[in-house]
C-alpha cells in the first residue's frame, strides 16, 4: 500500500462523544476513535448498530460536539469556537448524503429549491437564470434531468431521492463527504446505481469519501481501506483487500464469516464463526477491550487492560491483546 | 396461448430500442403539497358540506342583519315576543312559521301588527327582531372565535416553536412555567380576568387565549422536536444554514399542517366557551349580542317562547359540527402517512 | 412430493385513491411437504403481499383477492370464512414478521403470548401450556426459559426478541412456516445466528418455510428453491442452484450482478437502470421488458408465458423462446460455481 506518501485530508484523533443519559449514566458512543483519511480515498466504516459509527460522522462533520480529541481537516481543528466566515468555508469542503431518503428531503420544497439551498447560502449564484442552470447541471450530473426541478420529493423512488441528496451535497463543490449508510435504505438493484455514482463522482471530482455502512460486501466493493467498529471504538482498520482476506481481529473474523453469501455452494460448504449473546450496552461496556464478552479467544488480561491500538502490519491497524507482543506470550 | 401464438411474427423478435431517458420519467403530474391536500379533502363529502354550511353562515352574519328591515337594538315594547313568521312559509302551518305561538295563538293578529310586517324569527322580550340579533350574533360569536384561535395560534406557535428550536434549559424552565400554568384551574382564571377587566370582545377573546394557546404550543414544540433530528434539517445544518433560515424554510411549513387542524379545533371550542361565559353571566352585555348571550336569553322562556332559544342553538350546532367536520376531514387529508 | 400449499394464478389488489393497483398479477407456485422456499424480490415486487393473502391478513376494505385459488390441503383459502381462516392461522400455518419490536404485545410476559395460541387452539391446560412454552424457549436457545418466561418484551434484545417470535410461531407445530424478511431488521452476526436457528429448526420439526426476501446470500444460506418476482409476477422459480448457477431471466441475472461480491476483484457493479413499474398501471407486456437489456418489440406488449427449462426450473421470459436472439446472461450474473 502506497498510503503512505500520500497527503492527509483528515486526521481524526482521540476522538469522544458522550451523551448524558441521565443524571449518572453517560453513553460513550464514540470513544477513543483515530484515524487519518488521505486524500482522494473511500474509507469505509463498518459496525453494527450502536457502535457509533454513525455518531462519528456526524461529530466529524460538527452536527455533534466532540466532547474530546480534535478532528484536523487540512491541518486545521474542525471543531471548537470559529467565526461565521469559517464555518461557511468549512461547510463548503466537508458534505454529508444521508441514510433515509424519504426523511433527508424537505417534503414541502421542490427539488429545485432541495438542490439550491447550498447555492443560496453561500450565494454561488449571482441569479436565478445561473441558479437553475446550476441546479440543472446537477441534476443532469446524478442521472436526472430538469424536467424533475420543479417537482417534490414524494414523487421520486427511493433512488432518485438518495441522488437528489448527493446532487445537494455536490451543489456546494466540497472535497470530502460524508456518506452515512446512503444504500441500506435502498433495493439491491437500486444499490448498485448509487454505488456506480458514488464511484464515478469520486473519479471525476476527486473526492474523498468516508463511506458508513453495515454491509461488508458494499463496503468492500467501493472502499480502499475499512475501519471496523465495536461499541464505540475502532478495532482494526486496514486496506480493504487484506481486510478481506486476512483480518486480525477477532471480531472482523466473526464478522466477515457471518455475511451470507449469494452462492449456494460456499453457504453449504462453509463454516461460520457464529459470535455468541447480544451486543452489550453501551451505557455500562466491559472493562478492558470491549469484545472480551463475546470473544471466541478471551484472555484473563482483556478484562484488565484496554487493547492498545497498534500497527500490526504495514498498514493493517488492530486493537487486540491477541496481537500485543506484550501479553500474548501463550503464542497463538 | 394460441391466440397469441398467432399474432407473434419473428419480426417482434427484434430487439427494441430503449430509450434510456424514460427511466428516469415520471409519468404523474406534478402536484404540490397543497393541491394534493384539496384533493384529498374534496374528496371527503363530510368536510365539504360542513366548509360549505360554514361558507354560507359567514355570508348570512353580514348579509343577514342587512335585509331585515330591524335594527338588531331597535326595541318596542308593542310587538314583544312574537313568533316567527315569513312570507310564503306562513300558509304552511306546520313548519311553524306562521305568526302562531304555542298555544295557538296568532300573535301578529293579536297585537295588531300590520299584514305586511313580519318577524322572520321572531322578536324577543324587548320587541327586538330576533332575525337581525341572530346574525349579529353570530357575527360576534365568529369573531372572538377567529380572534382567539389567532392569539392561540401566535403565542402558541412561537412559544412552543422557541421551546422545542433551542431545547436544552430554555425548554426546560418554559415547559416548567407551561406546567404550572396548566395545573391552575382554567375557569379560575377566566373568571377573575373578567371580573377584573369590563365584560366585552376584547376581554373574552382575551380570556381565551390567556389559557387556549397552551395546547397549541404543546403541539407545536412536538412536532419541531420531532424535525429537529430528522436527516433534511441535519443536510440543511451541513450546508451551514442559519437558525433562521432553518426555521422559516424547513420548521414551519412543515408545523403548518398541525397547526391549521388544531385551529379548526379551536374555533368551535372558542365559540362554545364565549357561550358558556354568557351562561354564567360573563358574556357579552346588552344590547350588543352573541349567539351565547342569545341562548342563554331564550332559555329563561323556553317553555313559553321556543323559538327564542331554538334559532340560535340550531346556528351554533351547525357552526360547531361544520367546524368539526372540517377539522376531521384535513387531518385525514393532511396526514402524511396517507400519502400515496 | 405432497404439494402442501398451492397457489394457482393469483390476482390480487388494492384500492387506493389513485385507482386499483395490482400487487399480485397470476402468481402460481406450490410448497412441498419440509421444504424451504424462498421468493426474492425488491419492495415492490409484491413478494409480502403474496404471503400475506395466503395468511388473509390483508385489509379488507381495500384490498381484495381478485382472482385465482391458494390451496392447502385441498382447501381453497381464498375462499374461505374468516372463522375458517382463524383454525388455520396460527395452528396450520404461522408467520414471523419482519420487526421484532412491533410484533410482539409490549405490555404481556412472552410466556403468556406463547401460551395464548397453545391454549386456543390446542386446549391445553394452564400447566401443560406453560410446559411447552419453556420447551419452545429452550428450542429457540434462550437460556433460562423458566426465569425468562415471565419476562416482558421490553427487557429482550432483538435477536432475543426473533427467537421468541419464532417461539410463538412454531408453538401449535405448524405445516407451513412463512417468514416476512425474518432478518432484515437484524446485525450480520445476530443474522447469522437466526438462520442458523431457523435451518437448524426444520431439519428438528419438518416445518415447510417460505421465505421472503430481497437478500440473495439469505436465499443461498437457507432455501432449497427459489421463486423470483418482480412487477407482481413470477419472473423465475428454480432449485437454488439452478437460479445461482444457471439463471435464465435477465431480471435474475441483473439482480445477481448487481450484488458485490467479496472475492472478486473490485470492478464496476452492473447496475439495473430505471426503477421498478407502476403497479397503478403496470405495463402491457413484460413487467422488466423497460429496464431489460434485451428487450424485444414482443416484450412491450405480450407478457411472456412461464416456459420450462427442467423440471424444477422455469422462466417467464420471451427471450427462451426459439424465435428469439441467442442471449449470454452478463459475466458478472455467474456465480462461483458456473466459472
Amino acid at each position: 500500500m502506497a498510503t503512505m506518501e500520500r497527503e492527509k485530508l483528515l486526521e481524526v484523533k482521540n476522538l469522544k462523544k458522550h451523551f448524558k443519559v441521565d443524571r449518572k449514566a453517560v453513553l460513550k458512543a464514540v470513544d477513543d476513535v483515530s484515524f487519518d483519511i488521505y486524500k482522494g480515498e473511500t474509507l469505509g466504516l463498518v459496525g453494527e448498530s450502536g457502535c457509533g459509527k454513525s455518531t462519528t460522522g456526524r461529530t466529524i462533520i460538527r452536527l455533534y460536539e466532540a466532547t474530546d480529541g480534535e478532528v484536523l481537516y487540512e491541518g486545521k481543528n474542525v471543531h471548537g469556537k470559529k467565526s461565521a466566515r469559517e464555518l461557511k468555508e468549512f461547510n463548503r469542503k466537508m458534505q454529508m448524503i444521508f441514510q433515509d431518503p424519504y426523511a433527508s428531503l424537505n417534503p414541502r420544497m421542490t427539488v429545485k429549491d432541495i438542490i439550491a439551498e447550498g447555492i443560496d447560502i453561500h450565494r454561488l449564484a449571482k441569479n436565478s437564470k445561473e441558479r437553475n442552470e446550476r441546479v440543472y447541471e446537477l441534476l443532469e450530473t446524478v442521472g436526472l434531468n430538469k424536467d424533475h426541478a420543479n417537482r417534490y420529493p414524494h414523487e421520486f423512488s427511493g433512488g432518485q431521492r438518495q441522488r437528489i441528496g448527493i446532487a445537494r451535497a455536490l451543489a456546494v463543490d466540497p472535497d470530502f463527504i460524508i456518506a452515512d449508510e446512503p444504500i441500506s435504505a435502498l433495493d439491491v438493484s437500486i444499490q448498485a446505481q448509487v454505488v456506480n455514482l458514488l464511484m464515478k463522482l469520486q473519479k471525476e471530482r476527486g473526492l474523498t469519501y468516508l463511506f458508513i455502512a453495515h454491509d461488508l460486501s458494499m463496503v468492500k466493493h467501493i472502499s480502499d481501506r475499512v475501519g471496523v467498529m465495536y461499541l464505540g471504538n475502532l478495532v482494526e482498520l486496514a486496506g480493504s483487500d487484506e481486510l478481506y482476506e486476512e483480518p486480525l481481529h477477532p471480531y472482523t473474523q466473526a464478522l466477515l464469516s457471518a455475511i451470507p453469501v449469494p452462492d449456494p455452494e460456499v453457504e453449504r460448504s462453509r463454516e461460520r464463526i457464529i459470535l455468541e449473546g447480544d451486543l452489550p450496552s453501551p451505557i455500562n461496556p466491559p472493562s478492558g477491550c470491549r469484545f472480551r464478552t463475546r470473544c471466541p479467544h478471551a484472555m484473563d488480561v482483556c478484562a484488565r487492560v484496554n487493547p492498545k491500538w497498534q500497527e500490526a502490519r504495514e498498514g493493517h491497524w488492530v486493537a487486540c491483546h491477541l496481537y500485543d507482543q506484550e501479553f500474548n506470550k501463550e503464542g497463538k | 396461448m394460441s391466440m397469441t401464438e398467432k399474432k407473434l411474427t419473428d419480426d417482434m423478435f427484434q430487439p427494441a430500442a430503449m430509450d434510456p431517458g424514460k427511466h428516469e420519467e415520471i409519468t404523474k403530474p406534478s402536484l404540490t403539497y397543497w393541491q394534493d391536500v384539496w384533493r384529498r379533502l374534496k374528496k371527503n363529502k363530510a368536510a365539504i358540506t360542513g366548509l360549505v354550511a360554514i361558507i354560507l353562515i359567514v355570508i348570512m352574519a353580514f348579509v343577514g342583519p342587512a335585509i331585515s328591515s330591524h335594527g338588531f337594538d331597535q326595541q318596542d315594547v308593542r310587538r314583544t315576543n312574537l313568533p316567527p313568521k315569513i312570507p310564503g312559509l306562513e300558509k304552511v302551518h306546520f313548519l311553524g312559521m306562521d305568526g302562531v305561538d304555542i298555544r295557538g295563538n296568532d300573535q301578529y293578529k293579536l297585537k295588531n301588527i300590520p299584514k305586511d310586517q313580519y318577524y322572520w324569527f321572531g322578536t324577543d322580550s324587548l320587541g327586538r327582531d330576533q332575525w337581525t340579533r341572530i346574525w349579529k350574533g353570530t357575527q360576534i360569536s365568529l369573531l372572538i372565535a377567529f380572534l382567539a384561535a389567532a392569539g392561540d395560534l401566535i403565542i402558541g406557535v412561537t412559544y412552543g416553536g422557541i421551546s422545542g428550536f433551542f431545547g436544552g434549559k430554555v425548554d426546560n424552565i418554559m415547559q416548567r412555567f407551561v406546567e404550572i400554568l396548566y395545573g391552575i384551574p382554567n375557569l379560575v382564571i377566566i373568571i377573575l380576568f373578567i371580573l377584573i377587566f369590563e365584560p366585552g370582545i376584547l376581554s373574552i377573546t382575551l380570556a381565551i387565549v390567556i389559557t387556549g394557546w397552551i395546547g397549541m404550543s404543546r403541539l407545536v414544540r412536538g412536532q419541531i422536536l420531532k424535525l429537529k433530528g430528522q436527516e433534511f434539517i441535519l443536510a440543511s445544518r451541513t450546508l451551514g444554514a442559519s437558525n433562521g433560515r432553518l426555521i422559516m424554510k424547513h420548521l414551519v411549513p412543515n408545523t403548518l399542517g398541525i397547526v391549521i387542524i388544531s385551529m379548526t379545533f379551536s374555533i368551535p371550542g372558542a365559540i362554545f366557551f364565549e357561550a358558556f361565559l354568557s351562561f354564567i353571566g360573563l358574556g357579552i352585555q346588552p344590547p350588543t349580542a352573541s349567539l351565547g348571550a342569545l341562548i342563554s336569553d331564550g332559555f329563561k322562556q323556553l317553555r313559553i317562547y321556543p323559538h327564542l332559544a331554538i334559532y340560535p342553538s340550531v346556528v351554533m350546532c351547525i357552526l360547531m359540527v361544520s367546524f368539526n367536520l372540517i377539522g376531521d376531514g384535513l387531518r385525514d387529508a393532511l396526514d402524511p402517512k396517507m400519502r400515496k | 412430493m405432497e404439494k402442501l400449499l398451492e397457489l394457482k394464478n393469483v390476482h390480487v389488489s388494492f384500492h387506493t385513491y389513485g385507482g386499483e393497483v395490482k400487487a399480485v398479477r397470476g402468481v402460481s407456485f406450490h410448497l412441498e411437504k419440509g421444504e424451504s422456499l424462498a421468493i426474492v424480490g425488491e419492495s415492490g415486487s409484491g413478494k409480502s403481499v403474496t404471503s400475506k393473502a395466503v395468511m388473509r391478513l390483508l385489509p379488507n376494505k381495500t384490498s381484495e383477492i381478485k382472482e385465482g385459488q391458494i390451496l392447502f390441503e385441498g382447501k381453497d383459502l381464498a375462499r374461505l370464512p374468516e372463522k375458517g381462516m382463524e383454525k388455520i392461522r396460527g395452528k396450520e400455518i404461522s408467520m414471523i414478521f419482519q420487526d421484532p419490536m412491533t410484533s410482539l404485545n409490549p405490555t404481556m410476559t412472552i410466556g403468556k403470548q406463547i401460551m395464548e395460541g397453545l391454549r386456543k387452539h390446542q386446549n391445553m391446560s394452564k400447566s401443560e401450556a406453560q410446559e411447552r412454552a419453556i420447551n419452545l424457549l429452550k428450542l429457540v436457545g434462550i437460556p433460562n426459559p423458566e426465569i425468562r418466561i415471565k419476562e416482558y418484551p421490553h427487557q429482550f434484545s432483538g435477536g432475543m426478541r426473533q427467537r421468541v417470535v419464532i417461539a410463538i410461531a412454531l408453538a401449535c407445530n405448524p405445516k407451513v412456516l412463512i417468514a416476512d424478511e425474518p432478518t432484515t431488521a437484524l446485525d450480520v452476526t445476530i443474522q447469522a445466528q437466526i438462520l442458523d436457528l431457523m435451518r437448524d429448526l426444520q431439519k428438528k420439526t419438518g416445518t415447510a418455510i417460505i421465505l421472503i426476501t430481497h437478500d440473495l446470500g439469505v436465499v443461498a444460506n437457507l432455501a432449497q428453491r427459489v421463486a423470483v418476482m418482480y412487477g407482481g409476477t413470477i419472473v423465475e422459480t428454480g432449485t437454488v442452484d439452478e437460479i445461482f448457477y444457471n439463471p435464465k431471466h435477465p431480471y435474475t441475472w441483473g439482480l445477481l450482478s448487481s450484488m458485490p461480491k467479496l472475492n472478486a476483484e473490485s470492478k464496476e457493479l452492473l447496475a439495473i437502470p430505471g426503477t421498478p413499474p407502476d403497479l397503478l398501471n403496470p405495463p402491457k407486456g413484460c413487467p422488466f421488458a423497460a429496464r431489460c437489456p434485451h428487450a424485444m418489440q414482443v416484450c412491450l406488449n405480450h407478457m411472456p408465458e412461464s416456459t420450462k427449462v427442467s423440471s424444477t426450473h422455469q422462466a417467464a421470459c420471451w427471450l427462451l423462446d426459439e424465435r428469439a436472439p441467442k442471449v449470454e446472461p452478463p459475466e458478472a450474473a455467474l456465480v462461483g460455481g458456473a466459472r
